[in-house]
């Protein structure tokens, strides 16, 4: 596993420039955090790393092929079982107990086999880190992944994501300190100030 | 108490079918010739022992079969030339001239053209198969292309095969789709497959059983068969749709 290296990374979207010459290192195995105001480009910056934008200038290395993610919205198979779901994104080596042991672990134990479209926002996020952390993966990116998760939930949830990607390297969006803390994570404040500044890391 | 009963809304449909019936009687009395309109008292006594007759059940078994499997082949065609048409964009061009063609048609010359080429016996399959294919694949297209790009992308990270992509992403998008398309294809493949056994009239058929009734100024026959297909097509599609649904349900519980 290589650094991802990102340098003077700019993207726009027609006149309006969302990344102005961003820098940074995310140490492979590490966790990272990204903090900042809405609008300051975070989700941009996450999916140009997934490869689902286009950077408009700039270079970035080190992405592994191996990549898992919680996106901003759930992005779930609303027909489908939370078994189903997770089942998904699994290699054929991921046993059936593996996927119900993750899913209870997150407390869903009694939602295994319940279509997804019957189950609340919390729940549904937590299938949508069930897949994430079950996928076959070498970098994880979380966008806001504890989202609509009551405090409990939130400690159990970060306490099971720090066992599963440990050595992993980690990229979660936050706007809480206290999850950066809690994941042991790198804080990286993106802010207004951040896309002319060069925040190397 | 009346004003409850009228406001419920299968009540309101039971007295406008009562309603219908009674303009249709009161005007077979005014006309009170069978030849020119028949009373529907006297469509449903026929219909009590129309099928009693020999070759009755034969004549159903005999469209039945061959609309319905005009239908099938329609249905496994137009929704596998969908998904190659949503997977490739060549395929869709190259599909457009053949669906534009076929839609545009009118039923009737289509019965006549195929009458050269095919004997009586298979003309009905063909055309229910002709009238449902467009219908199934440019339903089931409109799904593939309604696909949630956003779906798309987590595909994309996840790196999810094609089938994968086919049973989570897409089959999910084509459903509601392939219902409705489902729903208005049985009704046309029966109508049409009956109008192609009128013009072909091969033996033993329902079909054939119509243009004998209008022939022989049979209209009792003529208006109890009618209404036999229409509830043949009704029963038939909404048994078709249970188990289309129960199709998906099941594959949604894989």
């Amino acid at each position: 596993m290589n650094d991802i290296v990102i340098q003077n990374l700019c993207k726009s979207f027609g006149e309006k420039k969302v990344l102005n010459n961003f820098n940074y290192v995310f140490k492979a195995g590490h966790s990272s955090c990204i903090m900042g105001e809405s609008g300051c480009g975070k989700t941009t910056l996450l999916n140009i790393i997934l490869g689902l934008e286009k950077l408009s200038e700039g270079t970035i290395s080190g992405v592994p092929d191996k990549k898992s993610a919680v996106f901003q919205e759930d992005r779930l198979s609303e027909d489908f079982t939370a078994y189903s779901n997770v089942h998904m994104v699994c290699n054929k080596n991921v046993s059936e107990g593996g996927i119900k042991l993750c899913l209870s672990e997150l407390g869903l134990k009694d939602s295994i086999y319940t279509p997804v479209r019957e189950l609340s926002g919390g729940m549904k996020r937590r299938v949508t880190i069930a897949r994430a952390l079950m996928a076959d993966y070498d970098l994880i990116i979380m966008d806001e992944p504890f989202k609509g998760l009551d405090e409990a939930t939130k400690s159990l949830v970060i306490k099971y994501i720090n066992k599963k990607t440990e050595g992993k390297t980690f990229i979660a969006v936050t706007h809480d300190e206290y999850e950066a803390k809690a994941l042991h994570a790198e804080v990286i404040k993106m802010g207004i100030e951040h896309k002319t500044n060069n925040p190397q890391g | 108490m009346m004003n409850s009963i009228l406001k419920s809304k299968k009540s309101q449909k039971i007295f406008s079918v009562i309603f219908a019936l009674l303009i249709w009687q009161a005007a077979a009395m005014i006309f009170n010739q069978k030849i020119l309109l028949a009373s529907p008292l006297e469509v449903i006594e026929r219909l009590t022992n129309i099928w009693t007759e020999e070759g009755f059940f034969a004549s159903l078994w005999f469209s039945f079969s061959r609309i319905a499997g005009g239908f099938i082949l329609a249905l496994i065609s137009g929704i596998l030339l969908a998904v190659m048409a949503g997977r490739f964009n060549f395929i869709e061009t190259l599909l457009w001239p053949f669906m534009v063609t076929i839609k545009s048609i009118p039923v009737a010359s289509f019965i006549i053209i195929s009458l050269v080429w095919l004997t009586s016996n298979e003309l009905s399959s063909f055309i229910s198969f002709l009238v449902v294919l467009p219908i199934i694949y440019t339903n089931v297209l409109s799904g593939i292309k309604n696909t949630d790009a956003k779906m798309a992308q987590m595909a994309d990270v996840f790196k999810l095969n094609w089938s994968k992509r086919l049973l989570y992403i897409w089959m999910p998008q084509i459903k509601p789709f392939l219902i409705s398309a489902c729903s208005v294809a049985l009704g046309f493949s029966w109508k049409s497959g009956i109008a192609a056994e009128v013009i072909g009239i091969p033996n033993g058929s329902i079909g054939e059983m119509l243009y004998e009734a209008k022939v022989y100024f049979k209209t009792v026959d003529l208006f109890s068969i009618t209404i036999i297909i229409v509830l043949i097509s009704i029963t038939l599609e909404k048994l078709f749709l249970a188990l289309i649904r129960l199709g998906f349900r099941r594959l949604e519980r894989i």
